[in-house]
Order: C-alpha cells, then structure tokens, then sequence
C-alpha cells in the first residue's frame, strides 16, 4: 500500500466516523445516509479515473453551483432548525473537496471538516456509543495527521516515499503504532483537562432540545390501563444509585419511586384536581425541603439520574424530605408531588427520603366503621356513580375490622391474593372498568388495582389517592445502583390513617408475577452501568463535582500523608535485629531470583541478535515457521526455503546479514538497510 | 579475502578431478591442511585415500610420500636415521619418507605401538628429534592417515591419546553410481599425473595464518563449549573432549569460515565440524575406543541436534 492510498483511505474512513456521528446524533437518517455513502464511493472512483477520464470543468461548476443554490435553500427554508441546515452544508464542503480533489490539502481539508460533523453531534448525542466513535475518531485524524505530513514532507523532499513504505500500514506497522500511541495520549491529555478545567456554563449549544421518549401515563390525567402499552419497553430511564453506603440496598422496605398523585376519579379516568403548586425555596445548604422528617424511618439519601422522558415530575422514594437539583425552582403541590419546570433536560438530583416502615408508627385506635370527616380529606372520598355491589363487596371485605388501618390491610390482602396480575386488557363487557374487574375478568394491571382499591377505600369511608411512579427496578451489582425500565412505571395507593398520615399500600401481586421472568444478562447490566458512568462523570460533570474532586484528593493525600507518618511511628518500635533481618532476607530474595529467572541467560545471548532478524524471525512464526533452539539460522533459512519457495531469496538474504551482523563485525550500509526492509516486507506482505 | 577463496577454490577443483564425486571429502582434507592438522581417514580399501592424499600433494606443489605400515616397521623406517659416514666421520641423519609435506600413512593401525607413536610425535611437533639433535620437518606438514574399520586381525589399535592428535576423522565412502561409471569410462588415463600445482606452498601457509585470524565471537566459543561440556556430562559417554578437542574444532572451524570466504565464523561452521572433529576423541560407555567408532558418531549427532545454537 503507497502512503498516499493510505492517507486516501484514512480520509475517507475519518469522513465515514463523522458520519456515524451524526447518525448516532439522529441528525443523519437512513435516506442521508445512503445519500453520504453513495457521494463518497462516487468521490472515490473518480478519483480513481480522474486521469483517464478528464471532466470538463464546466460541468463541475455547474453542480457546485447547483449543489450551493440547494443548500442556501436548505438552510434558509428547508431545514428543520438551523442545525440541521449547518450539517447539510458542512456535508457538502466535504463532498465537494473529496470530487475536486487535486491535492493533498484537499484530503486534510476534508479530515479536518469532517472534525466538525463530531462538534454537530456531540451538542445533540449524549449516548455512551458517542464515546466509541470518538475515539475512533481520536484514532483515525491520528493517523491521517501522521501520514499527511509524511506524504507532503516526501512531496516536498522529491522522493518517493519507498523507504516508509517498506515498513507498511498494517496493524502490525511501526506507523501505526506511534498513532495507535499518540492518539492514546492524546486521549489521556484531552481526559485530564477535562477532569480538571473548570465547568462552567452551558456546554450544550441550544440549537436543537433532545426529547426522550414521551411517557403517556405521566400526565395530569390518567385512564385505566394506559401503563399497559409502556409495560413492555424495556428502555432504562432512571437509575438510582446511594452515595451514601447503604448496607444491602435491595432489603430496604418498600422502595418505590413516587412520581405524581390523583385524587378525582370519573369511573374511568383518574386526574389530579386543580392543584395549590407552591414554589419551593433554596434553603442556605442550597437545598429544596420538602417536608420535616418525621424521625419514623430510616433516612436514605439517593442519587437520581432521570433520562427526559417528558414528564415534569420529581420521583423520589416517599417521603422526599430534602431535594438537591441544579435548578432554578421545584414546585410542590398538596398531594406531595414534586415537580420542576425542566422537563425536558436530563435530571440529576439527590433526594433525602424518610423510608417507610410498616406497621406505620403512631397509629391511633380510631373509630370504625368511620363516622367523622375532617373537611381537608373530603376530597379524597370522591367517587363517580357506583354500582352497589362495588360498596356491597367493599364492606363484606372489610367485615369485623377494628380500625381503618386493619380495614386497608384486609382490603390490600383481598385483591393481591384472589386477583392475578396481567397485561392483557380487554373490554369483554359493556360495564365499568372496575366492576368489570372486581367481578368478570378477576385480573389487570397495577392500574385497575390501585384504582379498585382507592374505590373501595373510599366506599369505606377512608381517604384514599392513587399514586403514579415507577416500582423499585432491577438491581445493578456492577455500578450499585438501581436500574429502573420504563415497564417499571407503576401505580398503587395512600390510604390516610389517623396518625401516621398518609400511608402506602400496593395491592398489585407484580413482584410475583415478574419473577417469572428471567434476570438481565451481566452483559446487559455491565453495558447499562457504562451508561450510567458515561452520565455521571463525563455528561453530567460539573463543577461541583470538580471541586468534590478536588477536596477528595486534598482529604486523600493528608491521610496517607497521616498514615505514613503513623507507619513511621510502628516502625520505630520495631526492633533493629528485626529490621536488619528483613532487608538481608529481601535481598536474598532478590539476589537468588535474579540467578534463577528463567531465559536471564538467553536475554543476554540474544542482546546482540539484530533488530531486522528478530523480525524476520517474528513474520516466519506467523507463517508457522519457527526456528529450534539448536537449529543454526543456516539451516532454518533451508528448511524455509524447502517449505516455502516464495520466501526462499528474502529468507537468505536476511540470514547472509544477520550472520554478518551477528557473528562478523560488519555494519549494514543503507543500502543493505533498504534491501533488508524490502525482504523483511515481502516476507510479511506475501 | 577473495584471493583466499579464489586459491581455496583453485585447490578443490583440481582435486576434485582426481576424486570424483566427493566435494564435502576434499573440502575436510582442505581443512585439515588450512588448520595445521592431520586427517584420520578410515575407511575400506580402494574408495580413494590414496588419491586425495596425492591429489592433494600434487595441487599444492609439495612433497609426497606414502609410507605403507607394516608389522614389522621399526619407528627408523619412517623419521629416518644417523649413519656413520666414514669420510666425515660423523655420524650423518639420513631422512626418513616423512621429511616431506604431505605423508598418506597407509594402514596406521598395522604397525608397532612404537613406530606409531614416532610418528604421531612427528606430527604434533612438527619436527624429529634423533640423537638429541632436532630436525625440523618441512612446512606445511600433514599427515593423511587411514586405517581399515573392517579388519582387527593382527592390527594394533590406536590409543585414544594418539587420536586425539588427529584433528579430524573422516570417511570417504563410495562414490555414487554415476561418478563411479565416469570413473570407469576415464580409465587408464592418468589423471593424477596429469594435475599441476595450482599454489605453492608459501601460498599454503598464508592461507594458514589466515585461517587462524578468522574471528570467533564470544557467542560462537561459548557454542564450543557447550558442545564440549555436553560430551563430558553425556550419559552415553565415558570419555568427553579433552581442551585440545575444543581446540582442534575451532580451528577447524576457522579454517572452513575461510573456505566458505568468510573472515568469521558461524555456529554452521562448528556445527558440521562437530562430528569429524569430536567423534574419535570419546568413548562410549561399554565400548572401546575403536569397537565404538560408529556409534560415538550417532551419541555426537544426538548432542550436536540437542545443544542449542547461538542465537
């Protein structure tokens, strides 16, 4: 391969990783491109035939001229915003220098437009892949730099650039190696400065909002069975992890990730009544509280990472007590719903929440059947017209309670054991939603039950109010975080309880039922937890993390600062006799390994074989010949050359060489030198 | 360095013409000679000892002498000896056939313990010493021994000391069928007489001194010395290589890099020379220095493929 086929190729290859950018961006569809591969094999045949086959220039202004009127278009009218228009035209300054090609500068050129395509995409992608192509990327415009100023010095040097060529491109090649290492430095480089430089600002340039996928059941309103359709998407949006250790997360009672609450409730539709939203104010700490602790359970802090998904709310595990968000204000409204006006960004924020633990603290012996309103839970007694037995069914249930609470459990108990869980949901009858599930079909999803029993609480005269959030999720070992899908959204309710207050009841039999399914890969959870760092620590980097960083490493260095010198202290006390013998034993040790390392002896014969030999004897193996311990070079070279003829010229005279290098004291003179490279590349190309 | 080859070449081809068919066999007789060193040939009768011995003599312009041993020869039958000479009145040394450079001892293993032992102190020295007075003997100087492996009958073996003395031992063999026809068909016309020296004697000698300026790399004398040490260690042998064994394959060596035109030596050169020039100086273990003569060859080929080579 010439180094200018190389440098070509390179080109085209950097080109093509811009353009997997943009695709992995959604700025380049399928049509596009299609388009971007056929215009680039088109530019690479004509280079092929360009001397042969002059085109008349005429022509070409005409279709540079056609091309610039439709992308000035594009930009001005076309195009969905403004970005998409910059891509198109940076599309096609790219195509344009690849078919004009007539110099080198115009292969650089298109390299270094291509590094553009990688700016458009980073502003819009935050996918780990993006990562990948990067670093292909890194690689590639390596290697292109490398190999430019190679053919361009030679250019310039009137030479050919046989003598570099000899050591070839390959993957194997001294070239790309230096690349291979270059780009990794620079990699490392480009990583520590971003570590380190301060981030400040908006890093992502506002031309185009991402929007995530849009969850139905999230709204203010919401209609039986609409989880049904997300129950099976298996999409991670969220992902919970505890900065603070908690011992064995996954035993932690009741976790669930509360997100919106429902009071009115028409038969069919479930919404949240006007609400009262107040404002949240920043309390000194920089912090959002929500609520005072209640001193009742364990306090856990979380660490939320919620992909867009279009909903405006905060979830939390309940009780959120305290929340930390980057942004400018959080609302809350009377139900305990938290919301934040960016819906539409990719959230991290932490969460204090007081767990709850069951039997719920401070429950008071009320009276039972209830006879007593207080006028602000009037609202959570609501009910739209019910059939009677719905009452009927509700009160036998609850036959012989001696309090609400006990009333709740048994009503939770009923429907989690005579009901099966199901996401198979159709109408067969022309009654009500509920009734056709409490009385014909007997099973539906977490949303029929929360909405039954809600229904029935109420019937019972306890307040009660459907929740909407997602269910706790799938453990991840390899990041220790929860991992939570949006088939994890989920549905249950909060009965009030004189006393404790509000208090959670899932009457879904879920868990059981999905255990039936099988674990995630460690593939999956391995690939899912890169995600996760690629979103914590490079998407989401920010300056606070910065200077946690930095007081980390501070704390770090003064205790092994500490640790040294409370070392130093337990080695004084130490006897000297101790001391004196564990220096004598190490250097024993030492003495004694280095006599007996295996092959020592060898290294040393072999410190005068030269480095061409080596070689040689390097590109043989991969061909299946290696030379025996006791077999003189003479002999291998024979046996290779009876076994391989086309080898048999370079194969002897490298070993003319090596015998005068080795064993002579002749010096190769640059022409030998070449003769040798070009025998050492005939034995690694044929 | 290319006149040495050039004149090494000249010296094989004309022998050649005399010794059909035998490259590698006149290539280890140029050896012994550019090396100081004298050659054991043993082999059957008639495949050619005396012809390479004489084609030998004739291409380099130097003496010959063949002396045929026999039982009864006494030690003054090959030196030489002092005769009274009345009209001087002294006593007068009259050479023996080994005053000359190339001797073909024919049968050495047919004579006398005491005459072979005159003779191989003649050839490590160089010289006759007779009467407390010293006679140098010609230069180049080399003795081409042969000795029948076949027949035991009457023949008086040669201690494993006197052996060592020769620097290689080698065999001739039949020659293959083609040149044994061409042999046929040239019958009858006198092919050594017809050679003429190619180089003269003094030529002899430089290429000697050449031989001996040949480089060995450290490498190279550390692959001698295993090959030595693993001859001592072997447990097949019971004897391994004394130092002059070592000795005597190196410059073996040397004198073969030289004809191969090389100013260096290669393990190649070791190598090849391992057998002929270390077979006859061990003893097999069971064996006697003779009755092993075969299978000291195998035990050293065995060690020559196990010791590993320079790399």
């Amino acid at each position: 391969m010439s180094a200018l086929f190389a440098l070509r190729l390179i080109t085209y290859l950097l080109v093509c990783a811009g353009g997997a950018a943009l695709a992995l961006a959604g700025l380049l569809g399928p049509v596009g491109g299609a388009i971007l591969a056929l215009a680039l094999t088109g530019s690479w045949v004509v280079d092929q035939v360009r001397d042969r086959m002059p085109v008349r220039p005429i022509f070409v202004w005409a279709l540079v001229v056609a091309a610039a009127v439709a992308i000035a278009l594009d930009l001005l009218y076309l195009a969905q915003n403004l970005l998409d228009g910059m891509v198109h035209l940076l599309l096609f300054l790219i195509l344009m220098r690849l078919f004009r090609r007539r110099s080198l500068k115009d292969l650089r050129d298109a390299g270094f437009l291509s590094f553009f395509m990688l700016v458009a995409a980073s502003v819009v992608t935050f996918d780990v892949s993006f990562l990948f192509v990067f670093i292909a990327f890194l690689l590639l415009c390596t290697w292109m730099l490398i190999l430019h100023h190679v053919v361009s010095e030679s250019e310039r040097a009137k030479t050919g650039v046989t003598d570099l060529t000899a050591g070839g491109f390959g993957p194997r090649s001294l070239l790309f190696r230096i690349s291979l290492a270059a780009a990794a430095g620079t990699f490392a480089l480009a990583g520590l400065m971003f570590f380190i430089i301060p981030r400040v600002g908006q890093a992502t340039l506002p031309f185009r909002a991402e929007l995530g996928k849009r969850i139905s059941g999230f709204t203010d309103r919401v209609e039986l069975g609409a989880y049904g359709e997300i129950e099976t998407d298996e999409t991670v949006v969220m992902r919970v992890h505890f900065p603070e250790r908690v011992k064995d997360p996954e035993r932690l009672p009741s976790l669930r990730w509360r997100g919106l609450a429902f009071d009115r409730f028409d038969g069919r539709i479930w919404e949240a009544s006007p609400r009262r939203r107040g404002l949240l104010r920043r309390d000194p700490s920089g912090e959002f509280r929500v609520t005072e602790p209640r001193g009742a359970g364990p306090l856990v802090r979380q660490e939320i990472f919620l992909d867009p998904i279009g909903v405006d709310a905060v979830f939390a595990a309940p009780r959120a007590v305290r929340i930390q968000m980057q942004v400018g204000a959080v609302g809350l409204d009377e139900m305990g719903s938290i919301t934040t006006p960016a819906s539409s960004a990719r959230l991290q924020y932490s969460v204090d929440s007081e767990l709850e633990v069951t039997p719920p603290p401070g429950l008071r012996a009320a009276a039972w059947p209830v006879v007593s309103q207080l006028p602000e839970t009037a609202r959570y007694l609501q009910l739209p017209p019910l059939p009677d037995r719905i009452r009927a069914l509700a009160r036998e249930v609850t036959a012989g309670s001696r309090s609400p609470y006990e009333a709740a459990l048994k009503l939770n108990h009923y429907l989690s054991t005579q009901f099966t869980y199901t996401l198979v949901l159709k109408q067969q009858t022309t009654l009500g939603p509920i009734e056709e599930f409490l009385f014909v079909r007997r099973s539906g999803n977490c949303e029929y039950f929360a909405a039954a029993m809600a229904v029935m609480l109420r019937s019972v005269g306890i307040p009660a109010r459907v929740i909407g959030g997602f269910q706790r999720g799938e453990w991840n070992p390899y990041g220790a975080y929860f991992m939570v899908r949006m088939k994890d959204a989920h549905s249950w309710v909060e009965a009030f309880l004189d006393g404790p207050g509000w208090v959670t009841f899932d009457p879904s039999p879920r868990a059981a039922a999905e255990e039936a399914f099988g674990a995630p890969s460690a593939a999956v959870l391995y690939l899912d937890a890169l995600r996760m760092r690629w979103y914590r620590y490079v998407v989401n980097w920010s300056l606070r993390d910065q200077v946690s960083m930095a007081t980390s490493v501070h704390r770090g260095a003064s205790e092994w600062r500490g640790s040294l010198l409370g070392w130093r202290d337990s080695l004084r006390a130490v006897p000297r006799w101790w001391v004196a013998a564990i220096v004598v034993l190490i250097l024993v040790a030492a003495w004694s390994l280095r006599r007996y390392a295996p092959g020592a002896g060898r290294r040393a014969a072999a410190a005068g074989v030269p480095r061409f030999y080596l070689q040689a004897l390097r590109a043989l193996a991969r061909r299946g010949f290696r030379r025996g311990s006791a077999e003189t070079a003479r002999e291998f070279s024979q046996r290779v050359e009876g076994a391989a003829p086309p080898f048999a010229s370079a194969v002897a005279q490298l070993t003319a060489a090596y015998e005068r290098c080795r064993f002579g004291e002749g010096a190769l003179s640059p022409e030998e030198a070449a003769a040798l490279d070009a025998s050492l590349a005939a034995l690694r190309r044929r | 360095m290319s006149h040495a080859l050039d004149l090494i070449h000249r010296v094989e081809a004309s022998v050649g013409r005399a010794l059909v068919g035998k490259p590698e066999v006149i290539r280890l007789a140029v050896v012994g000679l550019l090396a100081r060193g004298h050659l054991l040939i043993e082999d059957v009768p008639g495949v050619g000892k005396t012809t390479l011995a004489a084609a030998l003599a004739r291409s380099i312009g130097a003496g010959f002498q063949r002396i045929q041993f026999t039982s009864d020869m006494l030690p003054s039958d090959v030196i030489g000896v002092s005769i009274w000479e009345p009209g001087k009145s002294e006593f007068v040394f009259k050479p023996g056939p080994l005053f000359t450079n190339i001797v073909l001892a024919d049968e050495i293993n047919r004579t006398t313990p005491k005459t072979q032992s005159s003779l191989l102190e003649a050839m490590n020295e160089a010289q006759v010493s007779l009467d407390h007075t010293t006679y140098p003997l010609p230069r180049p100087f080399m003795v081409l021994a042969t000795q029948n492996p076949r027949e035991h009958e009457g023949t008086y073996p040669l201690p494993e000391s006197q052996l060592d003395r020769f620097l290689l031992r080698i065999r001739i063999g039949y020659p293959g069928a083609p040149d044994e026809k061409s042999v046929l068909r040239g019958a009858g016309s006198p092919v050594l007489e017809a050679l003429v020296p190619v180089l003269q004697a003094e030529d002899v000698m430089a290429l000697q001194e050449e031989a001996d300026r040949v480089r060995a790399d450290e490498s190279v004398l550390d692959y001698i010395m295993a090959l030595v040490a693993a001859t001592r260690t072997s447990p097949l042998l019971s004897l391994g290589v004394s130092p002059r064994g070592s000795l005597a394959l190196l410059r073996a060596a040397r004198a073969q890099a030289l004809a191969d035109g090389r100013d260096y030596l290669v393990p190649d050169d070791v190598k090849s020379l391992a057998v002929p020039a270390l077979a006859h100086r061990v003893m097999v273990k069971g064996r006697g220095a003779q009755g092993g003569g075969l299978d000291a060859e195998a035990v050293l080929r065995s060690i020559v493929q196990d010791v590993p080579v320079p790399r």
